[in-house]
């Protein structure tokens, strides 16, 4: 009943422009765009969502997805089954992949990137994908925009690094060709964090060689983890991998997994380190050439 | 808040909190009765309506989202050709669909067959994972959306 007696003030700027004043003048109001998560988490008739609530999902510039020469430019608010069908011939596989794999066909309807990247919880859905990608986010506050590569977008606590008044207006994937991507997650159910494991990797092939190789993990909805060194290490070699490759490649990534994770468990640590060495391992053959636009 | 919007074709006016669910006010302020579900999380699917066209699951749009946009719900969808292309392709592959799941499954099939004319196996899956229908064996729905489709196609002169 105390939630239904609470005096909520509902905002709805029209453009950027308004939506930057009103969240200088309210930084603690609560910025709603598809809300799937903030209406999700709460189960009740009427939602608790704060004193004030400024509604972002219909500001055009906040919806857009536009494509320039060096990025495909994601507003944070685009719906993604809307960034899944008009960006379907130039989304990187692994970024298609992984948008179809959050919540059910309805949802993507309202929910965005910018609001999967802004809650912890969610976050590990898309985060390992565009920090492989190496894709960066253009922040828009009172002091006008800047931007951060992904990995710069949360501290080691997992909160946003955000100035007061600040919001994600665009999220830029720089457009690059891989010969090979990889997206892979292993989750039994949303609600059990604690079996969430993912793997994305990108590589790219020059004359049969390895000529760049990008390996993201993620674990139990809070890790992240890219083996850089390993990434480097990887470059020249030409693939099928040998034995000694593998066995090398899978005591690396091991030692890696135990030295950043933890990931204690044998199991989850072997889960992700195959998937890599199947990607590694399959690497220039026909069959996992991936076509453009074909999913 | 006064919210103009408009549902099942017609022009209406709400007077409500901005942060209620459009579900509660589908059901309790005009009595939609296709509407039956209250997970109020957006999983069980059984509370979809269209937004501008697009299905949703009303517990997860608020009030002040609808200001100036259309709702429709399986009770406005019913009086449309596009429904009767859906009817058609189920009556047709012999299935019958169960009560609380119809609006879902119907809504999301028309929203599949209006952006795909001939849908792909995976696309047509990723609508059964996101419900849970027993209406019949996956290969029954996955013709009842085939015909459903082609009775569109028909119609639509392509």
């Amino acid at each position: 009943m105390a939630a239904e007696q609470r005096m909520v003030s509902f905002f709805s700027p029209a453009d950027l422009t308004e939506l930057i004043q009103l969240y200088s003048r309210h930084p603690s109001a609560v910025l709603f765009a598809g809300g799937t998560w903030l209406l999700g988490r709460e189960q009740k008739k009427i939602p608790v969502l704060g004193e004030q609530v400024i509604n972002i999902g219909g500001i055009d510039e906040l919806t857009r997805i536009h494509r320039t020469e060096r990025f495909l430019e994601i507003g944070a608010a685009a719906p993604l089954s809307l960034l899944l069908e008009q960006a379907k011939r130039v989304l990187p596989v692994c970024l298609y992949r992984c948008l179809t794999s959050i919540g059910t066909p309805a949802i993507r309807n309202l929910a965005g990137l910018g609001g999967n990247l802004s809650n912890p919880e969610y976050r590990m859905d898309s985060f390992p994908v565009l920090f492989a990608l190496e894709a960066q986010v253009e922040l828009i506050g009172p002091e006008g925009s800047r931007r951060l590569p992904i990995p710069r977008l949360i501290d080691s606590e997992n909160n946003l690094r955000l100035k007061p008044g600040e919001l994600i207006q665009r999220i830029l994937i720089p457009v690059e060709s891989f010969t090979e991507e990889l997206y892979w997650k292993h989750e039994h159910n949303f609600w059990m964090p604690e079996t969430h494991l993912s793997v994305t990797a990108v590589a790219r092939m020059e004359k049969g060689t390895i000529s760049e190789a990008r390996l993201v993990f993620s674990a139990f909805r809070r890790l992240v983890m890219r083996h850089r060194e390993l990434e480097a290490e990887l470059v020249g070699r030409v693939p099928p991998l040998s034995q000694r490759e593998t066995e090398y490649l899978y005591q690396e990534l091991d030692s890696f997994f135990q030295a950043a994770g933890p990931i204690p468990r044998e199991l989850d640590r072997r889960m992700l380190i195959l998937k890599a060495l199947d990607f590694l391992s399959n690497l220039g053959s026909e069959a996992t050439i991936p076509v453009p636009g074909r999913y | 808040m006064i919210i103009d919007f408009v549902l099942n074709g017609k022009k209406v006016r709400l007077n409500s909190k901005p942060e209620r669910r459009l579900v509660d006010i589908l059901r309790d302020r005009y009595s939609i009765s296709s509407i039956t579900g209250d997970c109020y999380r957006g999983s069980c699917g059984n509370c979809m309506v269209l937004l501008q066209g697009r299905p949703v699951p009303s517990c997860l749009v608020l009030a002040a989202n609808i200001r100036n946009k259309e709702i429709m719900t399986l009770e406005g969808f019913r009086n449309t050709d596009e429904y009767r292309d859906i009817e058609g392709g189920f009556e047709e592959a012999g299935v019958k669909l169960c009560e609380p799941v119809k609006p879902a499954l119907i809504l999301l099939v028309h929203d599949l067959i209006q952006r795909e004319e001939n849908p792909e196996q995976s696309e047509i899956r990723n609508i059964f994972r996101s419900i849970e229908t027993r209406c019949g064996g996956e290969s029954t729905l996955f013709r009842a959306i085939h015909l459903a489709a082609y009775f569109r196609r028909s119609r639509n002169g392509s």
